[in-house]
Formats: structure tokens, C-alpha cells, sequence
């Protein structure tokens, strides 16, 4: 799933430790999430989408098969 | 699982805190084993007594261990939780494959079981998460 995390973050002039800790997880899934390694789960793209201030989708694109 | 807290740093205190207790509790209940084994062996006194004291002791720790852990599962975040999971899962199979190739070969009375084969399937299950660990972290980076 491609996102525009790290955009955003970098808007805000925020490290990814900045991010983890007002998202409550740990730094290593944020920058997990920004490469796609990893998905997050809907209740994490939420408060995620809630943080910014934006709908999930603005944030979360779902990779076309 | 709702982690909340008011404090940014929150996060990264209480796993640091889970994850010790749950190191601390393994290394006990590794350590009971030797020492439980070594106890009855050698001190001078009824080998049921020491046995069943023993055991007592390991299976105490054994639950507290089991305990710290799922507390250390209920702490981490979704994608730390998913690496402990198959880490997990990884050394369980690898205990199940070695314990069943172990029976196998015994039955056929190729090796005897003894203590020290048993004793080392401890061993295989802490390699089986380490590696588990490695691999997850490695695959997320």
C-alpha cells in the first residue's frame, strides 16, 4: 500500500521518532509504513488520518492488482 | 490493542520495561533447569523431596515467565507484535520437528533419548525466536 507518510511528516518537520511517539507505536513500524514493508491496521490509519487531519484515503492508496 | 497514554514517550518506556521483565523471567526459567538438575544430583538430601521442590520452583517460574510475555504481546505496537508472533510460531515448529525427529529416530533405535537431548531442545526453541526476531526485523526495515 503506497502513502504519503513521510510527505506529511516532512510538512511538519517531524522525525519519524516524532511521528511514532504521537502515533504510539515505535519509530521502526513508522518507517516500516513509509516503505511499504509494513500495512497498518485500520484503527492505526485512522488515528493516523485524525493526527493529520486528513481522510485515510488522502493518506493510504491501495495498490491496484 | 488501545495503548493510550499522555506522555509522548510512553510507548517506548513500557516496552523497554515489558521487554526486560520478560528477558529477566526467561533467563530464570532457563536457569531453573541446570540448577534444578544440579540440585537433585548433588546435594545430600532425598531425591523426591529435592525433585518435587524443584519442580515447583521451575513450573512457578515457568508461569511467571508465560506471563511476561503475553504482557510483552499486549505492549508492542501492531508491527512488533506481528515479529514476536512469528518468531514464536517459528520456534514452536522448530521444537515440534525436532521433538517428532527425536521420538523418530528413537523408535528406531537409532539414538537414545536422554536429559541432555531434551535439555538442548530448550536451547533449540531460544534459537528458533531469535532467528524468528532477526528475520522479522529484517523483513520490516
Amino acid at each position: 500500500m503506497k502513502n504519503r507518510l513521510k510527505v506529511l511528516r516532512a510538512e511538519r518537520n517531524w522525525t519519524q521518532a516524532d511521528l511514532a511517539a504521537k502515533l504510539e507505536v515505535s519509530r521502526q513500524t513508522i518507517n516500516a509504513i513509509e516503505k511499504g514493508k509494513f500495512d497498518p491496521s485500520l484503527p492505526l490509519a485512522f488515528k493516523a488520518a485524525k493526527l493529520f487531519g486528513l481522510f485515510i484515503e488522502d493518506i493510504f492508496q491501495h495498490d491496484a492488482e | 490493542m488501545n495503548n493510550t497514554s499522555a506522555n509522548p514517550n510512553e510507548y517506548s518506556a513500557r516496552e523497554k520495561k515489558t521487554s526486560r521483565y520478560a528477558a529477566y523471567w526467561s533467563l530464570a526459567w532457563g536457569v531453573s533447569i541446570p540448577l534444578g538438575c544440579a540440585g537433585v544430583m548433588f546435594l545430600p538430601a532425598s531425591k523426591l523431596f529435592l525433585g518435587i521442590f524443584a519442580l515447583f520452583i521451575h513450573v512457578g517460574i515457568g508461569l511467571g515467565a508465560i506471563r511476561a510475555h503475553i504482557r510483552l504481546l499486549e505492549t508492542l505496537d501492531e508491527m512488533q507484535r506481528k515479529i514476536q508472533l512469528e518468531a514464536m510460531a517459528m520456534a514452536l515448529g522448530a521444537l515440534w520437528v525436532a521433538f517428532g525427529s527425536l521420538l523418530i529416530l528413537h523408535s528406531a533405535e537409532l539414538i537414545h533419548i536422554d536429559s541432555w537431548e531434551v535439555a538442548l531442545l530448550a536451547v533449540l526453541a531460544g534459537l528458533g525466536m531469535a532467528i524468528g526476531n532477526i528475520i522479522g526485523v529484517l523483513r520490516h526495515r
